[in-house]
This record gives C-alpha cells, structure tokens and sequence, in this order.
C-alpha cells in the first residue's frame, strides 16, 4: 500500500521513530500501571482491615507515587518525541520526494506546478506527514499493550483472557475496521466532491470579474452553494460514524471491566487468587482501553491517508530525465541543430526537420504563429525536452551526452512565465553569481528598470520577494526575472517573449538596451519590436492545422 | 488550550443560535451520561465490596443494572453522536457559504479575493468544524459531568472529593498561563515558519526554473536546512505548549494517586468503607478524563483560529459603499424601466464629470477626469499603462463607484406599450440605476478574460444559458472568430481551462467577445482586445468592431495604433 512505503521512509531515521514508540508505550504502561496498583493497593488495604492480616504500607504506596511521576513525566516525553519524530519523518519525505522530483522529465515537473495541483499536493503532504502520530504510533502501542496485558491474564486464567482478547480487539480493531469499511465509500466521496468544489471554485474566483460582467453571478453561487451542502452531507455521514465506534468503545470498556471482575471474581471465590490481585486485573484491563481511544479516528481517516499517498505517488512517478555526463571544455561558441523534430510526448511533432547553427556571436529573433513551435526549440535548446528526432550539438557535442549542469553554465533561458525562489532579492541574485556586489545588482536591476523601485522599498535589496513577501506586479515580476537570467553572463541567452505585458516604450527601451549590449541572445516575439536589431529572424510556419 | 471558547471572528454569525441549541442539548446529555456513570461505578463497587470482602457471588439484580447502565449510556453516546454529526453538518455547510458569499460580496478587485481561497475553503472547513464538533463537544462535557462526579463523591468520601475540588480549577488557570506563552512564541515566530514551510512548495513548482539555472543541488540542501531549521523552530514552542499538557497530566495523577493512598490508609487504620473507597477511585480517572481530551483538542482549537485568521482579509474588509443608492434620486420613469428594454437601448452620451476613482486597495485609478463618449460610435481611452483606462471600463460596468464626480448616462429607449409608441430618452447618474438595470446596460470583455474550465460551448452558454449552437457560432462570426472555431478539430466541443487548451491570450479575448455579444446590450466594452493577437487576427477584429458600432457603442481601452485608428471618438488620458 502507498502509505507503506511512505512509512517505509522510518526506517532510515528508524532511532528517532524507535524513541517515539518506546515514549509512548512506557507513557501507556505506567497509566495501566498506576491504576492496577491503585487497585491492588486499595483492596490489600481492606483485606488486610476485614480479615486483620499485616501489610508493609511503604513498598505498594511508595510505587503509586513513582507511577504517577512517571506517568506524568513520560506523557511530556512521549508527546515532544512522537512529534519529534513525526517531523523527522516528515524532512526525510521532502526530501525524498523533491530529490525525485528533481529528476521528473519537463512535462511531469510543469504537471507539479499547475496551481490547483499544487494546493492539492500540499494538504495530500501534510496528511501523510500526520500519518505517523495519528495512525502508525497509536496502532503500534494498542498492538503492544493488548498483547502484554493478554499475556499477564492469560498467566491467571484463560477465561479472564478470553472476555479481555474479546473485547479489546473489538473495540480496537474490528469496530473501527467495520467503520472504516462503512465509511470508506464516504470518506473517496467527500475527497472527490471536496476535489471538484475546489476547482470549481477556484474558476469562481478567478473568473469572477467575467462573472460578475456577464451577470451570472448568483446562478454560479448557488451552484457552488448546493456543492457545499452536498459535502456537508457527507462530512456528517463520517462524524457519525466516528461517534458511533467512540460510542461502542465506551460500552466495551464497561462490558470488558464486568466480565473481567466477573471472571476475577469467580477465581476468588475458588481461592485461586487474592483479594488485591482480582481488583489489580479488573482496573488493569479497564486502564488499556485508553490507548484504543485514538484508534477510532486513525481507522476513519485511514482511506484519506491512503488516497493522498497515491496521488503523491502518482506525481512522482512520472519518467525521469535521460542526462549525459560529458562536460564541454571551452566556452560554447555554436549551437547546430541537425533535422530537429520537436514535440509533447505521445503528440504530432510541432517542428520537424530543423537544422539551424546558432552562433554566439549573433544575435537571433524567432518569429511565428501560435503553436508553430518557437518555444518548444528554446526549451529543447537548454535541454527541458529531448528531441523527437534528430539533434542538438553543442560545440560539436551532442546534447544527449553532454551534461545538464555544464549547459547551464552556458545556456540560460528566461521562461515565458515569470520564475524566480522567493528570497530576498540580493538572494535571488546571488544563486546566479555566488559572489556578487550591490553595485552589479544595481546595475542589472537598472538594466530592466527596476532599480529605482527595488531601491524604494522599506529594505532595499534585502527585501523579501515572493510568496510570503512583498508581491511585484505581472510586468515587475516579468522585468526581474528577465533582470535574473541576464545576470548569469551565459554566452547564450534565451529569452521567451521577453516584452509580453511590459508597456510598448518599456518594452522598446528594454529589449533595445539588451540586444545591443548582449550576443548570443536568441528571442522568440510575436512582435516587432527589436527585431531589427537581431542579426538573423527566423520565420516559423504551422506545420498542421490542428491546435 | 482552555482559553474561552471565542469563535472565530465574523464566521458563523449566523449560525449562533444553532448551534448554541444543539450545544445546550448536548450538556443535558453529558448530565444524564455523568449520572449513570456514578450508578455504574456504584453497582461495580458494590459487586466488588459482595465478592471480595463477604466471599459471596454478587445478586444478580446487581450485575443486571450495571448492565442496564451501560445500556443507557449507549444509547445517550449514540444520540450524543447524531447530534455532532447534525453540528458538522451545519457548521461545515455554514462556514462553505459564508466564504462563497463573501468572495462575491467582495467583488474582483478586492485583495482578499484570490485562488489561494478556494483552497481556504476546504481547508477551512475542515479545521472549524472540529472547534465546535470536538472542541466546543468536548467543553460542554467539561463543564458538567466532573461537577456531577464530584457530588457522588463527595457523598462517599467528602476529602477526596475536596482534594479533587481544588486541584481541579488548577488546571485550566495553568493551561491559560502556558497557553498563553506557547501562544506568545508561536506569534513571533509565525511568519518565519511559515516561510519555512511553503519553501518546500515552492520549489516543487519552480522545478524548470531549478533546471535551468542549475540549482537542483542548491535547492536540495536548502530544503533540507529549511525542515529542519522548521523542526527545530517548531519544538521550541511544543516545549512549551506541552508544558500545559504535562501541568494535566500531573494533577489528574495526583488526583488519582492522592485518592488511592489516602482511601486507602483510611481503610486499614479507620475502618472506612471499602465499597465507597473503591467507588471514589473508580471515578477519579474519570473525573479528569474530559480535561484531558479537551487538552488533546488544543490543535482543533489552534487551527480553527489560525484559519480564521487567514481568512480575515477576506471577512473583514469594508464593503465599497455606493455613493447613491436606487432609490436615492433616480428618476421616476427610470426606475421602472425594465431590464429587457434597457438591453434594446441605445446610447446617445456617456458622460464623465471630475470623476475621480479609486481601488478598495487605496490605490488612485482616476484622477478628476472629464470627458463625453459618444453613442452608437467607437470610442477609443488611449494612454500609456496605469492611466486609467481599464478603470475607466470598470466604473461605467459599475464595479467600482466614484469618490468623487459623477457619470451621466443618456439613453434613447425604443418605443414601448408605456409610452404609445414614443421613443423616449432618459438620462440619469449610472449609479442610480439598480444594479439588474446597470448589467442589462453592458458587455465587457476584460484585459485578461478568464476560460472556465469546460467545453467551448459550456464557456459561450455562460452568457446565455439556453444559446442553441448555431446562436453561438454566429456570436463568434460576428466577433470576427469564426477561423479560430475552423482550427479547433473538436469545435465547440473543445476543452478549454486551465492551461486554456492551447489557446492564446488574444485567442481567449476573441472568445470572450463571442461571449459577451451573446448578450444584448447598448454598451461593448473591451479593454485591450488586440494584445497578443497578430496582424491578420487584428485586423478581422477591428472589421468585427466596425460592424458593432452599427448597433453598439463600443468602448475600447488600447493603446496600439491599430485599434486607435478606429476611433469616432479619441479620449486621450495623462500620464499617472
């Protein structure tokens, strides 16, 4: 099963997990204890007064007091070290996940980026993370405590065993398995329904301005509305199911704690145990039950967990990127491209037979229609997608051998989407030269216009850019990523519709001041600005039809 | 943990009076539950005190009512169950709408509005609903049944139950103080784990980026470094914040273990009676066991909280207040215009007098702006970006309202019963006009319209519901997108939608202008219909345009010379 294997990943960080478990058992087993000796004390106590025999007072009193200290100080340790090791579990999942990721061919790294896919990764993440203190550890500890306790009665009598084995697997495994089972079918519902609300109403809100234009507004609301209440209905469905195992827990305690004094009782009236010892077994095996108590909820979100882990699973799993390990000696001074074919896997080719030499020495504008492939070549170029067929040389070497980490240091590309790691934006441009000064950011800030404002805020360049930070608009975001790309000093450049969104001057202003201060820049536009200062336009036709 | 049950600001206000009813229900249960809790523990002792000290088999009736109580509270837990799971219902169904009516209520332009909330939706949900289904369940039963216990016990043993008494308000005055510490350290911190934690998910989309640039080794240390710097973070504050926990954990063990020792020496040295001693140490765990699952639901509390927080922005924003109202100072013969004759309408002038406009944000859209646009004509807003074309558009769709000034509209009406026959023309201050009669008025195809996922044609129907397919293929004829449709091998049966099924950003604005003829109205407004569209596509746009005008007045915000060329009337605005 999925989650298996994420759980799989204890095993690397198996102390940290072991230390978890062994807290959390001792916390359960001083509680069972303090109790059973509670118990035994009390009724030795009476035994000792109703039939006059002689007790040593300080030993059984002098061990509840250790108990309760124990109990106490364990249930500190049990929850820092459970959580502990719920969180290690969890670094190791990024990070096996995100070096796996890292491997993902092009298309199966965009699928990851898609937005509703990403919030959808995030909570299936933080689920499987919870996996470990709400399923594994809690299932661990029943299993252990069960099979102790059973072994104590079964040293007494086996019919004290039977009505405790009874019981606790009752109200440990099969009610909860039942529910589960019942709630199944419920729980993929809600995660469906959930899934489609989610999207819907991400297209509400995106598309609300056009909503709100075209006046459908409460139509679509109610639609949604009745969405809600549809999971609503469900989302009750598992709460009563949830209410009805902790119901039955409840009644098996007490039916479990009678047959168990019954059972005790019956032994004691044989004379084969003492007076202490039937009132030890019976709150003894009533104090177990408090560790099935978050087994109910582990059981009922088990298929959600299940469902998250697959839907990881799936992502990842995607086909992994082919890289050579040649590394180019010299600067990359030309690029041949030698009867291209270019395209989506599983798709018609969007270029076929393409030979071209890119010279560094050059400038290129790339022009064409939607869909004639333009930004398909820049991706083959700096290696995203492979060729269909034919290839690409750089210096002579063929793209399949060359290393990927090599080609970046020559090759740089600006996407047609802004990209950047939020991180302040000195940060940002250090991951492009390690070491660099205020003044070149500067200057490669003033490059695309954005000096002045950068140097405007609060922190200047160290202020915090992105997710959680301060956000720049399309065209701010578009100019710093461009600002990024530049800033590497590649002997090539590509640059994918680099004035989309900018203002016409802007756009002239910028795209102006790179094309004569850089070569080796290839730029796909639909525009025409700046093209005339390229030294070669390359014209892309459609091949077919069909979008 | 332990601090006053607050519900989460602005949310659920509506359903306060439910939920208080289902709430109230669910203490006279706890009640009944705590009282046959007592009569079961007092039968087991009672069996116990039978077996052990008098070495007799216990009656029958004893262990029949014991059972029978256990019976009871079956059915109570059941019936408790059914009403958590009508609280769930209600709760989670509140706090969806609320949100989905919020965002509307909010509008486009409001900054509380965006993707990121529909995933708040579900995540909302499911983390209040627990503060009310878990938590607020939880502290009804906290709040009864230890009182009841501590009455039955205190008959059978008036110290223990003193001893318990005290210890018990101790609890929640230690949760408070720890609580309220974690709380302080998680404050300080919450920005800096927050940033910690969505790194992760950043880089997972950021993965061509990562490529490109070569950072894969980079990103895969700083990950590393980040969960754990997280971790670390996050243990400092679950020191403390289980600190509460353990201050729990202590007293309800003392409590126990101080009832047991004491009972116990007061059994051997004074007699006292061994089935009231066993009774009282029954209860005691269970005196405290409400306490300490309410102290299991912290989280639910925490993120009930820490989610309505993130949803502040969205709640509690001031609603834009309309200047005018309807009835404010409409005139009579407009109000009663109906909304199908509006969209027969047709434009003479639209006029704007010193209007100054402003976004919620506080952002200055429009300056004190003056100019006339001229009915059944094209009508061009040319300047650079950021002068206030696209406000322009939205405060004539009216969804924004002038600060100051006013827009004044005059409309030719075609004759109706009313008026015998007369054409009659009307004008008046837009914002006078309902809000039915304002969307009657106009079509707007924005900067950036957006494809809902589904076929083309469920994406056309949006306008009109009950379009046949040929209505719709003459909409995207008379918006010059006819040879867009010939491309598409799947026609109006296309998928469109996230990543727009391939087609372009000019592409989709042809689209939504089909969409958007689909609906009658005097007034096209366009903002930018030209962008990223290539020569021939703009130029079958602006023949689609030239035929509009017959009928429409077209409002267009563009700054290409293309579409400015078109202009009967050029409004020309300054720089920001």
């Amino acid at each position: 099963m999925a989650v298996l294997k994420f759980l799989g990943l204890l095993r690397l960080q198996w102390q940290a997990a072991l230390w978890g478990l062994l807290a959390s058992l001792c916390s359960s087993l001083a509680s069972i204890g303090l109790m059973a000796t509670a118990g035994w004390f009390l009724s030795a106590m009476a035994a000792a007064f109703s039939f006059g025999i002689l007790l040593n007072l300080f030993v059984p009193s002098a061990l509840i007091r250790l108990l309760a200290i124990a109990r106490t100080a364990l249930r500190y340790v049990d929850r820092l070290l459970s959580h502990r090791a719920a969180f290690i579990l969890m670094e190791q999942m990024r990070l096996a996940l995100f070096a796996t990721a890292l491997r993902l061919e092009h298309e199966a790294q965009v699928r990851l980026a898609q937005a509703d896919l990403e919030r959808r990764l995030h909570s299936d993440i933080e689920k499987l993370e919870l996996a470990f203190i709400r399923q594994f550890e809690p299932a661990v500890v029943a299993f252990v405590v069960g099979a102790l306790v059973s072994a104590i009665l079964a040293s007494f009598s086996y019919n004290l065993l039977f009505c405790f084995i009874c019981c606790f697997t009752l109200a440990g495994f099969f009610i909860p398995a039942l529910m589960a089972l019942a709630g199944h079918d419920v729980s993929a519902k809600v995660s469906s329904a959930e899934l489609k609300l989610h999207h819907e109403t991400a297209d509400f809100i995106r598309g609300l301005f056009d909503i709100t234009v075209l006046g459908v507004l409460g139509v679509r609301l109610t639609h949604l509305q009745q969405k809600a209440e549809q999971i609503a209905r469900l989302r009750a469905r598992l709460s009563l199911l949830e209410g009805l195992t902790q119901s039955l827990l409840l009644t098996l305690v007490a039916l479990c704690f009678l047959g168990v004094l019954h059972s005790a009782g019956t032994l004691y009236l044989q004379s084969q145990i003492s007076v202490a010892q039937t009132m030890m077994l019976a709150i003894g095996a009533l104090a177990c039950f408090e560790c099935l108590q978050p087994l109910s909820a582990a059981f009922l979100t088990l298929p959600e967990t299940a469902q998250a882990a697959t839907r990881v699973l799936e992502l990842i799993n995607g086909k992994v990127r082919k890289e050579g390990s040649t590394a180019l000696n010299g600067p990359l001074t030309t690029i041949t491209c030698t009867h291209l074919s270019l395209g989506f896997t599983g798709k018609e080719p969007l270029i076929t037979d393409f030979s071209f030499t890119f010279k560094a020495k050059c400038n290129y504008a790339i022009q064409g229609p939607l869909g004639s492939g333009k930004s398909t070549l820049l991706h083959a170029l700096c290696g995203l997608i492979a060729p269909q067929d034919g290839e690409i040389y750089y210096n002579n070497l063929p793209g399949t051998q060359l290393s990927p980490h090599s080609l970046h240091r020559q090759v740089s590309m600006c996407l047609q989407d802004p990209c950047f790691i939020s991180g302040t934006v000195r940060q940002m441009f250090c991951l492009m030269r390690p070491q660099c000064s205020s003044a070149q950011i500067e200057e490669a800030l003033a490059e695309v216009e954005l000096r002045d404002f950068i140097l405007s805020l609060p922190d200047g360049l160290d202020s915090y850019v992105g997710r959680e930070g301060h956000s720049l608009s399309g065209g701010q975001a578009r100019r710093l990523s461009l600002a990024l790309t530049l800033f590497k000093c590649t002997p090539f450049v590509l640059l994918d519709e680099p004035g989309e969104g900018l203002d016409a001057t802007q756009e002239k202003r910028i795209l102006t001041r790179i094309l004569q201060r850089r070569r080796g820049v290839i730029m796909v536009t639909h525009k025409q600005v700046g093209v005339n200062l390229c030294d070669n336009v390359l014209i892309f036709e459609r091949i077919s039809a069909a979008l | 943990m332990g601090k006053s049950l607050n519900p989460p600001p602005r949310l659920l206000s509506a359903l306060a009076l439910t939920l208080r009813r289902n709430l109230s229900l669910q203490t006279a249960i706890f009640a009944c539950d705590a009282v046959c809790m007592a009569f079961f523990y007092a039968c087991c002792a009672k069996i116990a005190t039978t077996i052990l000290l008098l070495k007799t088999p216990a009656e029958s009736t004893l262990w029949y009512m014991a059972l029978l109580c256990v019976f009871v509270r079956l059915c109570l837990h059941l019936y408790l169950s059914k009403l958590n799971a009508k609280l769930t219902f209600s709760c989670e169904l509140a706090v969806r709408q609320e949100i989905l009516q919020a965002i509307s209520r909010q509008g486009p332009f409001s900054q509380g509005v965006n993707p990121g909330v529909a995933a708040l939706l579900s995540e909302i949900a499911t983390s209040i609903t627990p503060f009310f289904t878990a938590f607020g369940h939880t502290l009804r039963q906290v709040m009864v049944l230890p009182a009841i216990l501590l009455v039955f016990m205190a008959v059978a043993s008036p110290l223990s139950a003193l001893a318990l008494a005290l210890m018990c308000p101790l609890i929640p005055l230690f949760m408070v103080f720890i609580g309220k510490k974690a709380k302080e350290l998680n404050d300080r911190q919450l920005l800096q784990i927050k940033r910690l934690s969505e790194r992760f998910f950043e880089a997972l989309t950021k993965l061509p980026f990562i490529f490109i640039f070569d950072l894969g080794k980079r990103e895969l240390s700083a990950v590393r470094r980040m969960s754990r710097h997280w971790r670390v973070q996050t243990m400092q504050i679950l020191y403390v914040a289980f600190l509460s926990a353990l201050a729990l954990e202590f007293f309800a063990t003392v409590g126990v273990a101080f009832c047991a020792i004491t009972l116990g020496f007061a059994v051997y040295e004074q007699g006292f009676s061994y089935e009231k001693a066993l009774f009282v140490l029954l209860c005691a765990p269970e005196f405290f066991l409400p306490l300490r699952r309410l102290g299991q639901n912290y989280h639910a509390k925490q993120r009930a909280l820490a989610a309505a927080e993130s949803l502040n922005d969205l709640l509690s924003l001031n609603l834009p207040k309309r200047a005018i109202t309807a009835t404010d100072n409409a005139p009579r013969a407009l109000t009663q215009v109906s909304v199908e004759r509006l969209a027969t309408a047709q434009l003479m002038t639209l006029t704007f007098n010193h209007v100054t406009l402003r976004y919620p944000d506080g952002r200055l859209g429009l300056n004190d702006a003056s100019f006339t646009l001229k009915g059944t004509a094209i009508n061009v807003l040319s300047g650079p970006s950021g002068s206030g074309k696209s406000t322009i558009l939205a405060a004539i769709a009216g969804l924004l309202t002038p600060e100051s000034g006013t827009i004044t509209i005059s409309l030719k009406l075609a004759p109706g019963p009313q008026d015998g026959g007369q054409v009659t023309t009307i004008s008046c201050d837009v914002n006078a006009l309902s809000k039915e009669q304002r969307q009657a008025l106009y079509t707007f195809v924005p900067q950036r319209p957006y494809l809902f996922y589904g076929t083309l044609r469920d994406n056309l129907r949006l306008a009109k519901a009950q379009a046949t397919d040929e209505e719709l293929i003459k909409a995207l004829q008379k918006a010059g997108a006819a040879s867009l449709l010939s491309n598409l091998p799947q026609g109006l049966d296309t998928m469109l939608g996230d990543d727009h099924g391939g087609i372009s950003g000019g592409q989709a604005r042809l689209l939504a202008l089909s969409r958007a003829l689909l609906r009658k109205a005097p007034l096209i407004l366009l903002d930018e219909p030209s962008a990223s569209l290539d020569q021939v596509a703009e130029q079958s746009l602006a023949q689609a345009l030239v035929q509009l005008k017959r009928h429409h007045t077209v409002i267009i915000a563009a700054h290409r010379a293309p579409l400015i060329a078109l202009a009967d009337k050029e409004v020309t605005l300054g720089g920001a």
